[in-house]
């Protein structure tokens, strides 16, 4: 595994991505990996928040557009996240705080579905908000913020 | 842009923009004493109020620049002949605290603000603190300003004895420094950085919704109900100016010499702008379910998250662009 993971490290994308000197390899990278972040978690705090209580005013049933904008952010955040790994792969493979990161992303990935599911269901009139879907936001939003600590440590390792 | 940058330009501008907490906030503070006096009369809507603590607000924001430029300004001049190294430290040191100060002003300003678009109304409570915070600030800002006086002309203190009881009126940046980047606190500086992208995050969500909105998206929420979320989008913004002030009083050089700090800076104030907008803006507050905004209402929050993304953009690329670092 390490081989093949010191083989990757040796490929000319991943030095490239790595070395080269320009701000169009990894700073640019790592800025659209933030800016996702900032979208992803940004959108899922704003609905977490109203499912936890604040804002009672607002309506529930037109921010489902929202759980498209994370999606989207999602996907330019797996993207950029392959290339900073592929520009790093030995370290990150080895990584206790990595494998970390990724075990919360894991878990929260099935909860952002089934908030959605639990709050829109089939109908197009949401829910009421219940304890579980309280319980549910609560527990997606810590593992947000876990998951942000986890990845600005990463620069750090 | 980049040879605007030189260490005799910050200094002037520093000269030139120090008058927005001082001058400046001697005006905000003498207006909220007028507004505290003049919409006492009846038991009407508070009409001078929220100008008053507009106008704070704003002073408390423009002091950001006003405390950046000032660390810049101490590099170009402390080797100069002279110039008095005691007095500069103590001005620096008693800056911090009126500074800080302000700030609570302002965050107090804002929660009035934010009250009043409510209710018409700004809670005596909340305006109690605000005048006794801005007072406070008003002081000690005076004390900050006449000790930056005597770094050129140490004649103004007079008695040494009373620069070290005025001294006393101060944060110790060297602390801060100490505090951030000292031996043994490796942590501190990976922890500040965690805690600065989640106010990012905050601050960004709140804004997204609400500028969205604006632009004609989202039509089934009306505004009001949006502005409950604010504070949140005030709460990441505080905790981005504590840990970012952190970073900065730590190694004030990585970021003095860099010109995309200043363009972080601008944007920055720009997005503190923005968020004085949502707080107040009319036009904003009578958005309701379906109502179709003005194309100035759209261009403006269009303008607001491009300016946001451009601060994170800025601050993210600051080891890489520039010299810092």
């Amino acid at each position: 595994m390490l081989q093949l993971m010191t083989a990757l490290h040796d490929t000319a994308f991943s030095t490239w991505l790595r070395e080269a000197e320009t701000v169009w390899a990894f700073p640019t990278v790592l800025t659209i990996h933030t800016f996702g972040m900032m979208l992803l978690v940004g959108s899922a705090w704003f609905v977490d928040l109203r499912l936890l209580g604040v804002a009672r005013t607002i309506p529930i049933g037109p921010l489902r557009p929202l759980f498209r904008i994370m999606w989207f952010a999602f996907w330019i955040n797996l993207a950029t996240g392959v290339l900073l790994f592929i520009a790093d792969p030995e370290r990150k493979s080895t990584s206790l705080l990595f494998a970390f990161k990724m075990l919360l992303i894991i878990i929260n990935l099935p909860l952002l579905k089934r908030l959605e599911r639990a709050i829109y269901r089939e109908s197009p009139e949401p829910v009421a908000v219940n304890g579980g879907i309280r319980q549910l936001a609560a527990a997606s939003a810590m593992l947000w913020a876990g998951t942000i600590f986890a990845g600005r440590l990463l620069g750090y390792m | 842009m980049a040879d605007l940058i030189t260490p005799a330009n910050l200094s002037h501008l520093h000269l030139l923009i120090n008058h927005f907490p001082t001058v400046g906030l001697i005006i905000a503070f003498l207006l909220l004493v007028v507004s505290i006096v003049s919409d006492s009369e009846a038991m009407k809507d508070d009409t001078m109020k929220p100008t008053a603590l507009g106008v704070l607000f704003g002073i408390a924001v423009m002091t950001l620049p006003v405390f950046t430029t000032g660390l810049a300004a101490e590099g170009a001049i402390e080797k100069l002949p002279g110039i008095s190294q005691p007095a500069m430290i103590a001005h620096e040191d008693s800056a911090l605290l009126a500074f800080i100060v302000l700030e609570l002003a302002g965050i107090a300003a804002w929660l009035g603000l934010w009250r009043w678009r409510r209710t018409r109304r700004v809670p005596p409570s909340l305006t109690f603190v605000t005048f006794v915070l801005a007072a406070l600030s008003l002081g000690l800002m005076t004390v900050a300003a006449n000790i930056g006086g005597a770094i050129r002309h140490p004649e103004i203190l007079g008695d040494p004895k009373t620069e070290v009881a005025r001294s006393m009126f101060s944060v110790s940046s060297a602390g801060v420094a100490f505090f951030v980047n000292g031996p043994g606190h490796q942590w501190v500086w990976p922890a500040l950085e965690s805690a600065h992208f989640v106010g990012m995050t905050l601050w960004f969500g709140v804004l997204l919704l609400a500028n969205l909105r604006l632009m004609g998206w989202f039509t089934g929420i009306p505004y009001p109900a949006l502005h409950r979320m604010l504070p949140w989008a005030l709460l990441g913004f505080g905790v981005n100016e504590i840990s970012g002030m952190m970073f900065y009083l730590a190694t004030p050089k990585g970021y003095t010499t860099n010109v995309v700090f200043y363009w972080k800076l601008i944007f920055l104030l720009l997005a503190a702008a923005d968020l004085l907008y949502l707080t107040v803006w009319p036009a904003a507050w009578k958005t309701e379910i379906g109502t179709v905004t003005h194309v100035r209402e759209r261009a403006i929050g269009a303008f607001a998250l491009v300016t946001f993304v451009a601060v994170m953009y800025c601050g993210r690329m600051l080891p890489f662009l520039g010299n810092s670092f």
